[in-house]
């Protein structure tokens, strides 16, 4: 299988509790390809935009209010073999560092998001390629 | 016994120890001391030291001997074996006995002050050990131990006393002295090389002696000269054995040299003869022998003998008598129970006159009590202080006479003879001899009794055995066999020198003299006094050895028949004045016609006396007498001359009678006071040790003294005191130098009133207070000032003497100057310190910081308060308590209290954190550590400061700049998100543009609210308030609903609805027109699932409404705000009136608080440890 897989075949899973972001970046990951974009404004959120699908991708915001924060969905997605991209307000070099996953800062431009997502949709299939060789 | 493969010293090893018995009292001490200190370690004699101690006291003499001598030194306990190389002493109270080598404690039997523990241990030291011990006698008073030498000398030991001289107390070495016992008399500082000598030669030498017969010969041959006395006839063994003795004693170890000394030295021989004289003898020695001899031979002795009768018993070598008495007690029990009263006479002879004159004394020590059965001890003893004293009536049975057995003429018609063990000393000939003297002396049936052990040969000629077991025989009728003693040898020096004499005054030639009297001069003898010197040719057959105790008297010697002859010549040659007289004598011949003689008696000019036997003519016809000559048997008689004589004899007896019967008084009285004098003597001693041991205390005293003295005369000197002692009117009597720094003291001041002195300072008012403190006896003290200015105390003190009426006073001076100069700035430097204090004090106490300061083991020396609200305690419960152990919170500042304390250098800034203990809190404090000195030790001290609100404040502030950095870029990317939008918007740009800044401004007006709010929430009122009222006015917007806050989420996104609304409205609703209005109402309802916040928007009074066919991006962020961010619904009724728009929000969703400052997303980020 070749790395470039053809985004507006994946699913992509966006968690982001303002919704003025969630707007406009809605608009950038359909810009950028996505077809099926489902978003979430909270973590109850998350399994109603999902409707028992499992996303290819996943956008998380880490801070979701209320002193709450993605990591632990973040660690399940993964763990369920989702490629996961964290965006955080915060730096990213004050994150845990167990969480298998590529951290962009916002504010998140078009150009960043596109170059990150597919970064590491690319790292992903390259694993995937060299554990089937296995 | 040593065989050539064996080394010499082994055979000396083998040899037991010799055991040397030292007896002292008074002054023993020093003698003992003296004695252990010529000891050298590698001696091995056993020293067992007998000394008179206080019963009532223990004994110091183990210590302070110990301390002389490398051997071991040991009080003796009963049952102590004794061994080589080890010292022992008498313990208080108890008598010593040794028995098979083992020291015995015995009590004593005789009361305090009788006692002789000396003798009573030598007497058993000597017959246990025998040849092997050496008994020593030291300084003492009295005699104790001069009977124990005895015994140590007979059997065969060694003896040695002090020399008078050389003892502290010289009367127990006099009495071992005067015993003859003693081998050697010498200081004490010499014994131990002579014993050490005698006890090398006995296990050396004698193998090399025991052959030189030779020498033996010429020793023995020595002392005949000297002594008379033929021991050639001894065995060899005993006397090499005394030889080697008297050799050891003199130091010589060549033959030769022994020789040399006993020909230069006259008193050698007869200290030889004393050696070799063995004394062993005792009571009913072997019992069962006696009781034969009285069954076999004293029994049929007395068997019908009257009081006419005369039984004669001869008991030769009978040293000191006691087999003599022996056979005396046994012949009167056997006359006391049958009616035969016999005379009964029992020589005892010895060659040894001091044993013959013990024996005549007839008293004998206390362990004869062990000897003599008991009923008869009772009945033919006395006891004495001393011991015992045979009753006269056995005394009176025995003579006892000087006498040599094998020398001297025997006795005669005797019925017992004993001699027991003598003859074992005597070899083969001499013992010939002697049986023969006793056949000779012995009558027909006459008893013979030797010693158990004696093998004398019984040839059967002489003597039938009656018992053989006991060895008694029975003289037979044979006739006795010629006895052939040996020639009296006498010393012949005083005849030589004699005879040198008359060589010179010889008026003729030597051979002339020489023919004269050996041809033609009648038979002469000699005669010194009554005894005969010299015997001349011819003279002999007119002598004749008697029976009985032999003598050198003229009298006793000349024939029988011829001694009243010769009796009367001599008395009246004495009587007469005369130089001649002669006597005519008729000599009847033996079975034959006699002779007559003439006997002349002249005096020489020298006093000696020249008896004459002239053989006269006719024999047969009897002259008249001559004129002053007179004749035995037939000599005419001379009444006036017998009468005269009668006269004289009954003078004379009656003179003896008065003698003796005053004699007898006389001596009673002198027992009597004797026995005073005993007994005053006894008590004299006691008092004697007691006042010698007071003495030696009272030396040792002043011995103390005279160093107290030296001691405070060099006080006085080198003191730096001015001291001055006065009497009673303060007249001068003492001072120390130091004192005429104040006083003009000169030496002859001593004695003078002190006030009469020049003084430096006010002496009145010294002599003041010295009366004062001499009236009062308190010591007082006083400060004055010197005429030279210097302060001085005075200390006057009561002069305290044990005498009457002496006392005075003594006072010193100091000048103390300095010392109040020195309490000043001791005073001022004290004040300073107690400030310091105090401030330090106040620190510790009022500090926030917790303080303590612990020392070199962690232990706390110092704690303040405010340490007790970490460890719990009072800060006074800390002083004492293990740093490491008061509080776990505390425990791990241990390593870094050691570190400080190691290294000397502070350690500062430390954290640590644990629970308070007043509230349990959990807290944080910085520790600072430091090194400490004080009073020479390194001490740490350490600060506790309490740094949890510092840290809190520090985590709150990064969290804060990390939640404004989150917010910051929140809020940008609205902004960009906003932007973007607008930048996607079809239409006029200017319309776009104004729209999107209504939007922002929409957005930072909310921000606004929400941070004046500190994020947390608004007033519904103050939004719709800032989104409408302001914009469009109060009449144009209805209001209606309770007080409600919203939370930061809500806020912003009902803010942002009701700003998209109005928007919305003021373009194409109700607000574009005038007369349009808007009324808001909200409410919270429960709809049953929960409770819910709900909006309604209602427009009325704009153009008719449609609803739009194309959502614009404003109606897409209402309702993502509304659904997505809130979770809520919204309902858009597009009616013709105008528009309505409801709005449901989940009640807690709306306005619960979702800002906690508490809760930070982040908390890994966390800057406080441990927390």
């Amino acid at each position: 299988m070749t790395a470039k897989r053809i985004l507006s075949d994946m699913r992509i899973l966006y968690l982001e509790d303002e919704a003025i972001i969630a707007l406009e970046t809605t608009e950038i990951l359909r810009d950028i390809g996505f077809e099926d974009v489902r978003v979430a404004y909270s973590l109850d959120g998350v399994e109603k935009a999902l409707q028992g699908d499992l996303p290819d991708v996943a956008l998380l915001d880490i801070n979701l209010g209320h002193g709450r924060t993605s990591f632990e969905l973040g660690r399940s997605l993964v763990g369920s073999g989702v490629t996961v991209v964290y965006a955080t307000g915060y730096s990213a070099s004050s994150l845990p560092g167990d969480l298998n996953a590529m951290v962009i800062e916002k504010p998140l431009s078009a150009a960043m998001l596109e170059d990150a997502l597919r970064t590491a949709l690319g790292a992903e299939d390259e694993r995937r390629v060299t554990g089937a060789a296995h | 016994m040593s065989s050539t493969d064996k080394p010499v010293p082994a055979a000396a090893d083998l040899a037991p120890p010799v055991i040397v018995g030292v007896g002292a009292s008074a002054g023993g001490l020093e003698a003992f001391q003296t004695l252990l200190a010529t000891l050298r370690p590698n001696d091995d004699f056993a020293l067992i030291l007998v000394q008179h101690l206080d019963p009532e006291h223990d004994s110091l003499l183990p210590e302070l001997l110990s301390k002389r001598t490398q051997l071991p030194v040991q009080a003796i306990t009963d049952g102590m074996v004794v061994k080589a190389a080890n010292i022992y002493l008498i313990p208080p109270g108890v008598a010593l006995e040794i028995a098979d080598g083992v020291l015995r404690l015995v009590p004593f039997d005789a009361p305090r002050g009788q006692r002789r523990p000396i003798d009573l241990f030598f007497e058993s030291l000597a017959a246990d050990q025998g040849m092997n011990a050496a008994a020593i006698v030291l300084s003492g008073t009295g005699s104790d131990g001069s009977q124990g030498v005895r015994a140590v000398k007979e059997a065969g030991g060694l003896v040695f006393a002090q020399l008078p001289q050389d003892a502290k107390y010289d009367g127990m070495p006099r009495a071992a002295v005067a015993t003859g016992a003693a081998d050697m008399v010498l200081p004490v500082g010499e014994m131990m090389s002579v014993l050490r000598d005698f006890h090398n030669r006995q296990t050396g030498l004698v193998p090399a002696l025991e052959s030189d017969a030779e020498f033996i010969g010429k020793v023995v041959r020595n002392v005949r000269y000297r002594t008379g006395h033929d021991f050639s006839g001894y065995k060899n063994g005993t006397l090499l054995r005394r030889i080697t003795l008297r050799m050891s004693v003199l130091g010589l170890n060549a033959p030769a040299d022994y020789l040399r000394e006993l020909v230069q030295n006259r008193d050698e021989a007869s200290r030889l003869f004393r050696d070799l004289l063995i004394n062993v003898t005792s009571f009913f020695r072997d019992l069962d022998s006696f009781e034969t001899l009285r069954d076999v031979a004293i029994r049929p002795l007395l068997e019908g003998k009257g009081p006419d009768d005369e039984i004669r018993i001869w008991v030769p070598g009978c040293s000191s008598g006691q087999e003599a008495y022996t056979l005396a007690i046994l012949f009167a029990e056997e006359m006391a129970r049958s009616d035969a009263k016999p005379q009964i006479s029992i020589f005892g002879t010895d060659i040894d006159d001091e044993a013959i004159a013990q024996a005549r004394r007839g008293h004998f020590a206390n362990a004869i009590a062990g000897e003599v059965p008991q009923p008869w001890l009772d009945r033919y003893f006395t006891a004495t202080r001393q011991g015992y004293d045979l009753k006269a009536e056995i005394r009176d049975m025995v003579r006892f006479s000087v006498q040599s057995l094998i020398k001297d003429p025997p006795f005669s018609k005797l019925d017992l003879v004993t001699c027991r063990n003598l003859l074992i000393y005597f070899d083969s000939d001499l013992q010939d001899l002697s049986m023969r003297v006793f056949q000779y002396a012995l009558v027909p049936g006459g008893f013979l009794m030797l010693g158990s052990s004696e093998a004398a040969p019984i040839d059967g000629e002489g003597f039938s055995p009656i018992s053989s077991e006991h060895r008694i025989y029975r003289r037979t009728a044979a006739p006795a066999r010629p006895l052939d003693l040996p020639r009296s040898f006498r010393p012949a020096r005083d005849s030589r020198r004699r005879k040198d004499d008359a060589e010179t005054s010889l008026p003729m030639p030597l051979p002339v003299a020489q023919a004269l009297l050996t041809r033609h001069a009648p038979p002469y003898m000699v005669l010194r006094e009554d005894d005969i010197e010299l015997v001349g040719p011819g003279a002999e057959r007119f002598m004749r050895v008697q029976t009985g105790k032999p003598s050198l008297g003229a009298r006793a010697l000349i024939l029988p028949e011829l001694e009243p002859a010769l009796k009367r010549l001599l008395t009246g040659l004495s009587l007469s004045g005369a130089p001649y007289r002669k006597i005519e004598v008729e000599l009847p011949a033996h079975g034959g016609t006699g002779e007559r003689l003439e006997i002349g008696a002249e005096v020489l000019p020298t006093g000696e006396r020249v008896i004459t036997f002239v053989t006269l003519a006719d024999a047969r016809a009897p002259r008249p007498a001559a004129d002053g000559s007179d004749g035995e048997a037939r000599i005419s008689v001379d009444e006036t001359y017998v009468s005269q004589l009668e006269d004289e004899l009954e003078n004379a007896r009656h003179t003896i009678r008065t003698t003796v019967e005053e004699l007898e008084t006389s001596n009673e009285e002198l027992k009597s006071s004797n026995e005073e004098m005993m007994s005053m003597n006894e008590e004299l001693q006691s008092a004697n040790e007691e006042l010698s041991t007071t003495n030696d205390e009272l030396q040792s005293k002043l011995k103390e003294l005279a160093e107290l003295n030296a001691d405070l005369a060099n006080f006085m000197e080198s003191t730096q005191i001015a001291t001055v002692f006065l009497d009673r009117d303060m007249r001068l009597r003492n001072f120390t130098p130091e004192a005429t720094t104040y006083f003009r003291f000169a030496e002859q001041d001593r004695g003078r009133d002190i006030r009469d002195i020049g003084a430096k300072l006010d002496i009145g008012r010294v002599t003041e207070v010295c009366q004062g403190v001499m009236t009062r006896g308190t010591p007082a003290e006083f400060e004055l000032t010197s005429t030279d200015g210097a302060d001085l105390s005075v200390r006057v003190a009561p002069y305290r003497s044990e005498g009457r009426g002496q006392g005075g006073v003594v006072f010193s001076i100091f000048d103390v100057s300095k010392v109040s100069r020195y309490a000043r700035e001791a005073a001022t430097a004290l004040d300073e310190a107690r400030e310091s204090g105090a401030e330090v004090e106040g620190l510790y106490r009022t500090s926030p910081a917790a303080m303590g300061l612990v020392d070199e083991n962690l232990r706390f020396l110092r704690a303040n308060p405010q340490l007790g609200a970490i460890t719990g305690l009072k800060a006074d419960s800390h002083l004492g308590q293990p740093f490491g152990e008061i509080a776990p919170t505390l425990a791990e500042l241990v390593p870094i209290l050691r570190q400080v304390l190691d290294r000397g250098e502070a350690k500062l800034g430390t954290v640590i954190h644990g629970p308070l203990a007043e509230d349990g809190s959990r807290r944080s404090w910085q520790v600072d550590v430091y090194p400490v000195r004080q009073s020479g030790h390194e001490v740490v001290g350490f600060n506790i400061t309490d740094v949890t609100q510092l840290l809190e404040l520090e985590a709150d502030l990064r969290r804060i700049m990390r939640e404004l950095q989150h917010r910051v870029k929140n809020m940008l990317s609205n902004v960009i998100a906003l932007v973007k939008r607008a930048g996607r918007e079809k239409g006029d740009p200017k319309q776009i543009f104004d729209t999107l800044t209504a939007r922002i401004l929409a957005l930072a007006n909310t921000h606004r609210l929400l941070t004046a709010e500190n994020w947390s929430s608004t007033a519904l009122q103050d939004l719709i308030d800032l989104e409408l009222i302001r914009v469009y006015g109060r009449d144009r917007v209805e209001l209606r609903g309770p007080a409600i806050r919203l939370n930061a989420r809500a806020t912003l996104a009902i803010g942002m609805v009701l700003h998209e609304l109005s928007t919305n409205a003021a373009k194409y609703g109700a607000l574009s027109r005038p007369e349009g209005n808007v009324s808001v109402r909200w409410s919270k309802i429960d709809d049953g699932d929960g409770e819910v916040f709900v909006l309604r928007w209602t427009e009325r009074g704009g153009p008719e409404v449609r609803e739009p066919e194309r959502r614009g991006f404003g109606s897409q962020l209402v309702e993502s705000m509304i659904t997505g961010s809130l979770g809520g619904n919204l309902r858009m009724g597009w009616e013709p009136d105008g528009l309505t728009a409801v709005i449901e929000v989940a009640w807690d969703v709306a306005t619960e608080v979702d800002y906690d400052s508490e809760a930070d997303p982040l908390g890994h980020a966390d800057p406080v440890p441990g927390r």
